[in-house]
């Protein structure tokens, strides 16, 4: 089944507004729609999670942090590709 | 008596002349008759010649008697005659009058009955001695008189002879009592003399015994005062403080040993100088109208008040000094007491604590900030993020041929404030690390609080802590060194994080900042986590410097806080329970507006 463009979804959850505002500017920039939640709790009440899109998730969010939201999807079963973004270089600490 | 031996001797020659004229009568011529006529004719005569001149003797002797009894009974002393029986013979008036009696009734009585019972055997004596001699005796009596009043007699007696040689006793008596009276009343006077004089005496002796006590005690009390004088004198040289009088010109009276070592003078070019010599120029100045000053309008305000000059040095060095004054009046006059400690050591030493405090301090701002490294470069890093996705955006806005200008304009001004805001964490990272501010400002506790929860931000959000604020809308400023104060709450928040990591993740963390006004009107702010606790025998030790209970600390967070709260005039304390959770919270005194 073919996906039109115009389908996609890029979902973004950080915590802190200027991500969320400069990065879902340069989403619309590259002519995507895109969406953004504060936190992993806000995502998981409101998006329907088989929808087609691309969800952009930052490491360190309170309460429910990257990997925990990642843990969470996959037990719902979802295929929704994750791209995880980190202000911290170390991966050791990101985790 | 001359008259009648004369009358004896006149009759005998005339029996002798008849005897001899009855043996020769009968041979009697007549011319012998008439020879014995002549001659009896002329003893005729004679003997008529001789009455008459006895017969004028006779009334001399009658007149000269009549004399002696006017004499005898007016006399004023008392004559009494007694005969051999002490019956009275003869009285005078006087002696009735000492008896109080008439002539009648005394003449022929005892005067043995006369005397108070006690004394009639005395008399008894008295009265034999007399009989048995001529001698004159002398002896007191007390008569009893008829009215048996007593009255108190001189008796003067001597044995005689009556006419018809019978023993008899002339007796004298004189009323002594006025003499008697006068030698009682002077007896008794001497008496009362003698008490008074004895009376005087025992005073005068108990006055002595009194002086001598008080001379006793004036000895003791002077050797206590010698004693205490000399304490005093050892005191005043041991002291360390510089100890100098002056009166109310400022003429130094005396100083102790202390102050020829602070100020470098023998004690002999002080006494008698002005108190300026010892001041520096500025202080001497200032100084000069000082006490008539203080006496003029006799304020307490130098007194009893320790308070920081400037003394100046034999040398020439000026000397950092605390003194302190007390007056103290002889005589109305004022005299002043000063105490002086050189407190140049002191000054150093506060100088050098500080210093050490202050590098300790960075040390420990090097420390936080390198614990916080991370976190820091988050936050930095986040701007920074920020700029980059902004730049981008902005390329790829620009690369459309009919781009929106505005929405453009809007973009680069948000990556303006991004870059501005990773400017900021970074000069405010540069002033936390640097010790050069140390300067008091005037500042709002919550721009405080709020730098430190920003720098403390990342790793609140990177261990789950609900960071809550419960702060006063306007609480009152505080004259603190802000980057101190900042650093205090930030190693409190950054203790508490370490804490609350460790919790299990599935307990909410929390953290929270509170402010109070307290009773003695200072700032109160805690920091509250519901983290592990400190252990009870952790408790004692945690402000003490290298005592640490994390892996990698350096134990000198709480200390160096601790220090630092002091140095502002307040107190770091904690309350904390094993398990519960840890609140500290430090005091710092508000500026009263």
């Amino acid at each position: 089944m073919e996906i039109s463009r115009q389908d996609i979804t890029i979902f973004v959850v950080d915590d802190e507004f200027i991500i969320r505002d400069s990065l879902s500017l340069l989403i619309e920039s590259a002519g995507l729609k895109v969406k953004v939640y504060d936190s992993a709790i806000t995502f998981l009440e409101q998006v329907e999670i088989s929808q087609p899109g691309c969800l952009i998730l930052d490491m360190r969010i309170p309460y429910m942090d990257g990997l925990e939201l990642q843990d969470e999807l996959a037990k719902r079963n979802s295929t929704m590709p994750i791209i995880f973004i980190s202000g911290h270089a170390n991966i050791q600490i990101s985790s | 008596m001359d008259t009648n031996k004369v009358k004896q001797d006149s009759s005998q020659c005339a029996l002798a002349s008849l005897k001899k004229i009855n043996s020769d009568f009968i041979t009697i011529s007549q011319e012998v008759i008439r020879e014995l006529v002549h001659e009896f004719k002329s003893y005729q005569m004679e003997m008529e010649l001789q009455i008459k001149e006895l017969q004028k003797d006779q009334l001399q002797l009658l007149n000269s008697r009549d004399q002696y009894k006017k004499l005898y009974d007016c006399a004023p002393i008392g004559f009494l005659t007694l005969n051999e029986q002490g019956y009275i013979t003869d009285v005078n008036n006087a002696a009735c009058e000492l008896l109080d009696l008439s002539k009648i009734q005394v003449l022929g009585t005892k005067l043995f009955k006369y005397f108070v019972a006690e004394e009639k055997s005395r008399f008894d004596s008295f009265f034999k001695q007399l009989i048995n001699s001529t001698g004159e005796q002398k002896i007191e009596f007390n008569l009893q008189q008829s009215n048996m009043n007593t009255i108190a007699v001189a008796c003067r007696g001597c044995g005689g002879y009556t006419d018809d040689a019978k023993k008899e006793v002339l007796m004298m008596l004189q009323d002594i009592c006025d003499q008697k009276k006068a030698q009682q009343a002077i007896n008794r006077l001497n008496e009362q003399l003698k008490l008074k004089i004895n009376a005087q005496n025992t005073e005068l002796l108990l006055k002595n015994e009194k002086l001598h006590d008080n001379i006793n005690e004036l000895k003791h009390s002077k050797q206590q005062v010698s004693i205490r004088e000399a304490k005093l004198i050892t005191i005043f040289n041991a002291a360390a403080e510089g100890i100098i009088t002056i009166d109310e010109k400022g003429t130094i009276e005396s100083v102790n040993r202390a102050i020829t070592i602070i100020f470098g003078y023998k004690t002999d070019e002080l006494i008698g100088h002005n108190i300026g010599k010892l001041m520096s120029a500025q202080h001497r100045e200032h100084h000069a109208g000082f006490i008539q000053n203080y006496l003029a309008k006799d304020q307490a305000k130098i007194l009893s008040k320790t308070r920081e000059i400037e003394g100046q040095r034999k040398d020439g060095k000026l000397i950092p000094m605390e003194i302190s004054i007390s007056e103290y009046k002889i005589d109305d006059k004022s005299y002043f007491i000063g105490m002086i400690r050189d407190i140049s050591k002191r000054r150093n030493k506060e100088l050098e604590d500080k210093q050490h405090l202050a590098q300790l301090a960075r040390v420990t701002r090097l420390g936080l900030m390198g614990e916080m490294a991370t976190g820091i470069a988050h936050e930095v890093n986040q701007p920074l993020t920020a700029i980059a996705t902004y730049s981008q955006v902005c390329l790829r806005m620009i690369e459309v041929a009919d781009f929106d200008r505005g929405k453009l304009k809007e973009v680069l001004e948000k990556t303006e404030n991004q870059a501005c805001r990773a400017g900021r964490i970074i000069s405010r990272m540069r002033e936390f690390i640097s010790s050069k501010r140390q300067h008091r400002s005037s500042v709002d506790i919550r721009d405080l609080i709020g730098n430190a929860i920003d720098l403390a931000a990342d790793e609140c959000q990177q261990f789950s802590i609900e960071c809550s604020l419960e702060l006063l809308d306007s609480p009152p400023f505080i004259s603190v060194d802000e980057i101190q104060i900042e650093q205090v709450l930030l190693n409190l928040i950054k203790n508490s994080i370490d804490s609350l990591s460790k919790m299990p993740p599935e307990k909410q963390r929390k953290l929270s900042i509170q402010m109070y006004l307290n009773d003695s009107s200072q700032l109160e702010t805690r920091v509250k986590d519901n983290g592990q606790g400190i252990k009870i025998k952790e408790q004692a030790k945690i402000f003490t410097s290298f005592f640490t209970t994390k892996v990698a600390g350096m134990g000198m967070g709480l200390s160096i806080s601790q220090s630092l709260i002091i140095s502002h005039g307040g107190q770091l304390r904690f309350s904390s329970i094993e398990g519960k959770g840890t609140t500290f919270y430090f005091t710092l005194p508000i500026i009263k507006s």
